[in-house]
């Protein structure tokens, strides 16, 4: 049956063999979009390990006021703002959180392991309290680690688990260029690339603000009560103003950078899908058009068959099965060639993600041409052997 | 002769609606999707104004500072355009002028108001081609005297003012006031070296514009006095560039700066290339490979279908070639058909290109976006058009002439 099938398409490989070109670029359209897709969508499925819900991301400009008394006036600030009635929590630390658009990767080197990971400072307040993180293993900062020379650093789960595997972290080290750090703790996450975006991983150390090595951070956490609402700005920024004169704070909910991201990012897949989907319609609708022609062109060899005693569900299985033919052809050609995308990992992406992209374009593809054939398969069984030969 | 054509041609077309729907369909979409990337890229990188003059623009926007290990990419600093890049000789002008990064508040009317602000000389008005509404720039001796006057667009001075006649007002921004001097015409996101809310005299700022710190938020534009002009321009930008000091304290080994027009400046932002001239021939050759791919897939679909429309004319060419008609006669027959049907599919494109287009525009995606359907766009998309119809006729044309009068007629159509 499936040889004879084949032969069937042989017969007719000029005209077939642009149907095949046709599914076959449907399928790399289909493949590339959906392994975006997956990729992205498995992103947004893992956890983001802090809540932006009520947090306030506050830039601080400093202008020309000098260095020592960008420190004082700092420790003063943060500690004005946590009396503050309608803030739950204040941490000053580095600006590369979420949304945020700003990185600061350290190369950190365990054995012969190396991985870039995010670096983020906490100077001032508590940064676990301010961003909900959830502590899995060892402990958090406490008094004293700021000027230990063991260096102290929490790590988020996915670089431990690089770096250590299952093993406990108490104690283990990790090399960034000269220093060497201790690892006391891990969170289970701290994205800061966004849910859309893969994750690096994040590695937290602290700081003190007396330390005048180091350069001040510029960026306030600001956890907010609930029920407070945008027009506490105004109100914040004269506090701040009181204490800090003649700098400049500029203040975002982390939910409106959140939405700005989302719109950043989620644009381009929206636009990629639909342009896609006219693709792939664009493409049905031909290859239902020719196989209606062709069933119209073959009329005389349906009725032939039939006169011959091939049942109507003969015949219907008979054309869904050239199609599925067809389909199979510029499946695999397809795949040969997404196969060496994987291979050669174009899209960098991880590889299960081609996988499933893989498996979903292949059904998709099939679907499509099975609904495609339908009609005019139903349409060629109901053709009547007496009608059709006295046409002929 | 094209009459008959015509009418031919409209007879086809209605006579299978199902297969006419499903060309025009894809033809149309697809032209619509080619006319909207057409538009953007147009509006992006074409020259209008506020850069009329952009075919003379070189622009400074990136420092790379690389050391032992660490690498420093940043906007160059006031202090580092002025001293070193200000003192070219070949240009005509040169203006500096901050990125756009900074935000303004204004509280006044009770509600927060961001506004993107720029520090400008008085040099970029005369660079730049603003469309002023009301009013005027402001010039040399405002800059000098660290005036606080300003210049906004048109949706600023409606959001304070409520009107756009805002010149003479007084502008709140971080609690200073700044009296408007100008209005000009909203200047859309997408170009990212003029694009703003509020330009304001760069010596009103608060930062320390002598601090000898290389990386800041400034860039320059760079205009010649004539296009050709821009080799010698960069020639001397370069050799100008080698010669700038490493930046004091600082453990960087190197330092690169460099001049572009807009379009390579893009591709350099893309491609994060670090040579003193990028390949802008690749940004083409990605942009129409990505437009040919992406027209092969209807392509292919157009020319199964036009196959199967062919075929089911096979006796009246055999009979038109038992009378007498050349293979090429009926060739052009059928591409013009095609083309005809590519055209109207064209058209149908440029109306829903039109809407879609104008539905980016009301959605506020891209911040005073004014996209549209301009000549130059206009002419492409008859170009596509009339590209994607020879493509997708030819080969069932050729294969149309192939057929035999005697075996057509005689019934056979294979």
């Amino acid at each position: 049956m499936i040889k004879h099938l084949f032969k069937l398409v042989w017969n007719r490989r000029r005209a077939n063999f642009l149907m095949i070109m046709a599914i076959f670029f449907s399928f790399l359209v289909l493949f590339g979009t959906i392994s975006v897709l997956v990729s992205s969508w498995k992103n947004y499925k893992q956890p983001l390990g802090f809540e932006p819900e009520r947090i306030w991301y506050v830039n601080i400009q400093h202008f020309q006021t000098p260095k020592d008394e960008v420190r004082v006036v700092s420790e003063q600030l943060v500690r004005r703002l946590q009396t503050l009635p309608e803030i739950e929590q204040v941490a000053l630390a580095s600006g590369n959180s979420a949304y945020s658009g700003w990185s600061n990767m350290s190369g950190l080197t365990h054995g012969n392991l190396q991985r870039g990971i995010n670096a983020v400072t906490i100077q001032a307040g508590d940064f676990k309290k301010t961003m909900n993180l959830n502590l899995v293993e060892g402990r958090w900062f406490q008094a004293g680690d700021e000027f230990s020379n063991k260096k102290p650093i929490v790590v988020t789960q996915n670089v431990k688990e690089f770096f250590f595997g299952n093993e406990p972290v108490a104690g283990k080290k990790l090399k960034s260029g000269d220093d060497e750090f201790t690892v006391i703790g891990v969170v289970d996450a701290y994205r800061t690339r966004g849910e859309l975006n893969s994750d690096v991983g994040t590695f937290m150390r602290i700081s003190s603000l007396a330390d005048t090595s180091r350069l001040v951070e510029n960026t306030l956490y600001l956890r907010m009560k609930p029920g407070i609402t945008s027009g506490f700005e105004e109100k914040l920024l004269k506090e701040a103003g009181a204490v800090a004169t003649g700098w400049k704070l500029d203040v975002k909910p982390m939910e409106v950078m959140r939405s700005s991201y989302l719109k950043e990012n989620l644009t381009p897949l929206v636009v990629f899908a639909i342009i896609c989907a006219f693709l792939i319609l664009n493409v049905a609708l031909g290859i239902f058009g020719v196989l209606w022609y062709n069933i119209n062109k073959r009329y005389s060899e349906i009725g032939l068959r039939r006169a011959l005693g091939a049942t109507a569900n003969q015949i219907y299985r008979q054309f869904l099965g050239e199609i599925l033919v067809l389909a199979t052809l510029g499946l695999v050609l397809g795949s040969f060639f997404a196969i060496q995308f994987v291979l050669l990992d174009v899209m960098g992406m991880q590889p299960e993600v081609y996988y499933y992209a893989l498996a979903i374009s292949i059904v998709v593809i099939y679907l499509l041409v099975i609904v495609c054939a339908f009609q005019p398969s139903r349409q060629a069984a109901a053709i009547h052997p007496a009608i059709a030969l006295h046409e002929e | 002769m094209l009459k008959n054509y015509f009418k031919t041609a409209w007879k086809v077309l209605l006579r299978r609606k199902f297969f006419t729907f499903i060309s025009l369909f894809g033809i149309s979409i697809t032209l619509m999707v080619l006319m909207v990337v057409t538009a953007l890229v147009n509006y992006m990188f074409g020259a209008h104004a506020p850069e009329k003059n952009m075919d003379r623009m070189l622009y400074v926007t990136r420092l790379q500072m690389t050391g032992d290990g660490t690498q420093m990419n940043s906007a160059p600093s006031y202090y580092f355009l002025n001293r070193f890049i200000k003192p070219l000789k070949s240009p005509e002008k040169i203006s500096i002028y901050s990125n756009s990064n900074y935000t303004s508040i204004n509280f006044t009317s009770g509600r927060k108001l961001e506004m993107k602000t720029r520090y400008t000389d008085s040099e970029f008005w005369r660079i730049m081609d603003f469309n002023f509404l009301e009013g005027g720039a402001y010039g040399d001796a405002a800059v000098e005297g660290a005036q606080l006057v300003a210049v906004i667009n048109e949706a600023t001075s409606l959001n304070n003012f409520g009107t756009v006649k805002g010149v003479g007002k007084m502008l709140e921004l971080d609690n200073r006031s700044y009296k408007v001097v100008g209005v000009v015409e909203n200047v859309s996101a997408i170009r990212p070296s003029t694009y703003s809310d509020v330009w304001i005299p760069y010596t009103t700022t608060k930062d320390d514009l002598g601090n000898a710190n290389y990386t800041g938020s400034f860039c320059a534009v760079l205009l010649a006095r004539d296009a050709d002009d821009l080799d010698d321009i960069k020639k001397e930008f370069y050799s100008t560039a080698a010669k700038i000091p490493l930046m004091p304290g600082q453990e960087f080994t190197e330092l690169k700066v460099f001049a572009d027009t807009h379009l390579e400046g893009f591709v350099r932002e893309i491609t994060a290339s670090v040579e003193n001239e990028v390949n802008a021939g690749l940004l083409y050759a990605v942009v129409f490979g990505g437009m040919f791919f992406f027209m092969l897939i209807p392509t292919l679909n157009l020319v199964n279908i036009n196959i199967s429309r062919i075929m089911e004319r096979a006796s009246e060419i055999g009979v038109r070639k038992a009378f007498g008609a050349s293979s090429n006669t009926l060739v052009l027959q059928f591409l013009f058909e095609n083309i005809f049907l590519t055209i109207l599919g064209g058209t149908i494109g440029i109306l829903l290109a039109a809407g879609a287009l104008h539905l980016i525009n009301n959605s506020g995606f891209i911040p005073y976006a004014q996209l549209g359907l301009n000549l130059p766009v206009l002419f492409f998309s008859l170009l596509i058009c009339l590209f994607f119809g020879v493509l997708s006729g030819v080969y069932p044309a050729f294969k149309m002439s192939k057929l035999h009068p005697a075996s057509v007629l005689k019934g056979g159509s294979k």
